[in-house]
């Protein structure tokens, strides 16, 4: 568990007036930092982001580890790569697929690396996220 | 890229593209068709010191076809 630094997100709402638990990141590569968002998704072991980032962070998507995921909406083929990711004021270190068969418009955040630094606290009455 | 000054309670107009949301403002202040059209807006030196949310950030504007999402994946 990183240093206490609580930080509130209020979810995200979209056109159809859901809400979602996104919130703000940042992602380091090489001499520059993309401001960007993901969805905090406690069902995803891993963080799977939409290809067209990769292609703006200069990342080439296949010269990472191949990996297959498994989900509701079947079995992608993708590849993994670290990132250095800020969060909540938080940096760090967390494998990230790439798939050019990942076609939601949203990045998600998954487990590996990222939950075991925070305590996470969705407040769906409130339709904030806490981050510890 | 398109600069615009549009209360972000209106993203459905902008559906399938990518926009710049300022956090600080709750505006979005550009919209593009991929994120290297506003990838200017939204890159920073690793120098910069501010923290994540404070500043100008790029979100994908769902489709009109998406959601509402059920997101599960594993390696398999």
């Amino acid at each position: 568990m990183g240093k206490s630094n609580l930080v509130i997100f209020p979810y995200y709402k979209n056109s159809q007036g859901e809400y979602y638990p996104i919130v703000p990141i940042v992602l380091w590569q090489d001499q520059k930092k993309l401001n960007t968002d993901a969805l905090i998704d406690s069902g995803a072991t891993i963080s799977i982001f939409q290809p067209a980032v990769a292609d703006f962070l200069g990342i080439k998507i296949e010269s990472g580890k191949e990996i297959f995921l498994g989900g509701v909406g079947g079995r992608i083929k993708g590849f993994i790569h670290k990132l250095k990711v800020e969060i909540a004021n938080q940096t760090l270190i967390a494998p990230v697929v790439f798939s050019y068969e990942y076609h939601v418009s949203v990045n998600l955040l998954g487990r590996d690396s990222i939950f075991s630094k925070f305590k996470i606290t969705f407040e769906e009455n409130h339709r904030t996220v806490k981050l510890t | 890229m398109k600069k615009v000054n549009i209360s972000t309670n209106k993203l459905d107009k902008f559906a399938g593209k990518w926009v710049v949301i300022d956090p600080q403002k709750d505006r979005v202040i550009a919209i593009g068709e991929t994120l290297r059209d506003i990838g200017s807006l939204v890159t920073r030196p690793t120098t910069d010191k501010h923290p994540s949310g404070t500043v100008p950030f790029a979100h994908k504007v769902p489709r009109a076809d998406e959601g509402p999402y059920i997101l599960w994946v594993n390696p398999t």
